[in-house]
């Protein structure tokens, strides 16, 4: 029955629009970006345009970009009481898990595509094309490093796959937050806006407390800040398991007023 | 030969007692009406029924099966329950589709075939947010027995609907009711009940009462 259902989902959410959308987001933004730095900035090495191109625009985006993705078409759902006659049809769980499930599907690809596409751009192919220009590296050359950069001695590839993964993670956790709060919460919109103002917030908060390396911004997109030890990263994304799972239990347990 | 039955049922619903010690039988093939005042506990009745809430004392038997224990909600029920419900964006055609899709036993002249029944155009391209209030009750029928479901939960069905069309569906379920499906309404007008139901109870006082002059 799941299996079933989650190929209904995939069927339901792949809409002209939603295309659109997708395609909007995995190919407009970093186009956006790309253009907007390709003349102006000095780089050594194309793994320097990659992260540029995936900073500004992006992190800023990042918490809006992962609601409208999926969740969309589920406020419609939960907004128009279309949910209650799926319940004659489906248990409700089954419904839901598969909600939770091709949320996490479409915004972990979409996401991961969104970071991997312009690394694939950036490192393999316009090197051939000559649209940026590069200066040659001397002495004097400084090759900015960040967090992740570590990975690099591994390969280029290595590098891209790790942190565009690292990115769609967090993307998953965020909007399946988003997801469950939307079940708890009498008013969806505020589910949808809880990943934003977490985001940001911590992100202030983290700046008064002077200590900006486990901000969620600079450990998702760790470009505005020195490189750091990888361990950083994962204090603000286990504070963040934390609150899916603590959230998800409660939701288990609230079970009984889902949709009520 | 009852196909759903209420042995003792209670239930309290978010802080009002609704029903005590309720006990209700209900036949196949035959039309059952509940009425009732606002906040009497009508829907909740039929969510419970259809395993949607949990009583909190007593059981419900569904074809002999308990509702929340082997079974979690019944097969091949046609709910309306608090009102219709659908996807703004999509067509009355693509709502059905979506429902229909999730058990996939229905092909897409059966869902064209359920719209033009209830007075709806299958091809239409109007999105049911342009809809009134009378299509979405039609859609929200149309969905309700387009697959052929053997036990119909109507809460309001007649709800929005013109003159014509109250017509229409009263000759519909009348004949589903021939067929041998078993149909529960509830409705705030005296006529539906008086035309359509062999059976009323009324909830009165957390009981249910059996109504014999309507």
């Amino acid at each position: 029955m799941l299996g079933n259902q989650l190929l209904v989902e995939m069927k339901r959410a792949f809409t002209i629009r939603n295309l659109l959308i997708w395609m909007g987001i995995i190919i407009l933004l970093p186009a956006i970006r790309f253009y907007t730095i390709k003349e102006g900035y000095q780089f050594f090495e194309p793994i320097e345009v990659f992260q540029e191109m995936v900073s500004t625009i992006i992190p800023l985006l990042f918490p809006a970009i992962i609601i409208i993705i999926y969740l969309p078409l589920f406020l419609q759902e939960l907004r128009n009481n279309f949910v209650l006659y799926t319940r004659p049809r489906i248990p409700l769980n089954t419904y839901l898990l598969s909600k939770i499930i091709v949320n996490a599907f479409l915004t972990g690809g979409i996401v991961f595509l969104l970071i991997f596409l312009p690394f694939i751009f950036v490192v393999y192919l316009e090197p051939h094309l000559g649209i940026i220009f590069y200066s040659p590296k001397d002495a004097n050359s400084v090759i900015p490093m960040f967090t992740f950069s570590q990975l690099l001695e591994y390969g280029n590839l290595a590098y891209g796959l790790t942190f565009s993964l690292w990115v769609s993670i967090n993307a998953v956790i965020y909007s399946s937050i988003a997801l469950l709060l939307m079940l708890v919460l009498t008013n969806p919109f505020v589910a949808l806006s809880v990943p934003f103002l977490f985001y940001h917030i911590f992100n202030f908060v983290t700046g008064i407390l002077n200590a900006p390396m486990f901000s969620p911004l600079s450990t998702i997109f760790p470009f505005n800040i020195v490189q750091q030890p990888l361990w950083t990263i994962l204090v603000p994304f286990l504070f963040l398991l934390i609150i899916f799972i603590g959230l998800f239990v409660f939701t288990m347990r609230k079970q009984k007023e889902w949709l009520m | 030969m009852s196909i759903i039955t209420l042995k003792n049922v209670s239930k309290t619903y978010k802080g009002l007692t609704l029903f005590s010690n309720v006990d209700l039988n209900i036949d196949k093939g035959k039309i059952y009406g509940i009425v009732g005042p606002n906040g009497s506990g009508k829907s909740v009745l039929f969510k419970m029924i259809c395993g949607f809430v949990f009583p909190d004392e007593g059981n419900i038997f569904v074809e002999g099966t308990e509702i929340g224990k082997r079974k979690r909600f019944p097969d091949n029920f046609g709910i309306i329950i608090d009102r219709p419900g659908y996807i703004p964006n999509k067509t009355g055609f693509q709502n059905l589709k979506e429902l229909a899709l999730i058990k996939g036993k229905i092909s897409d002249e059966r869902i064209s075939e359920a719209m033009e029944i209830v007075g709806l155009q299958p091809n239409a391209k109007q999105k049911v947010k342009n809809y009134s209030l009378g299509m979405k009750q039609k859609l929200a029928i149309a969905q309700a027995f387009m697959e052929d479901q053997q036990v119909l939960i109507l809460d309001e069905p007649f709800n929005a609907l013109d003159a014509g069309s109250v017509d229409r569906i009263r000759r519909l379920l009348l004949s589903f009711k021939d067929e041998g499906r078993t149909i529960l309404i509830t409705s705030h007008n005296q006529e539906d009940i008086r035309v359509l139901c062999d059976n009323v109870y009324r909830i009165n006082d957390t009981q249910l009462e059996v109504v014999t002059n309507f």
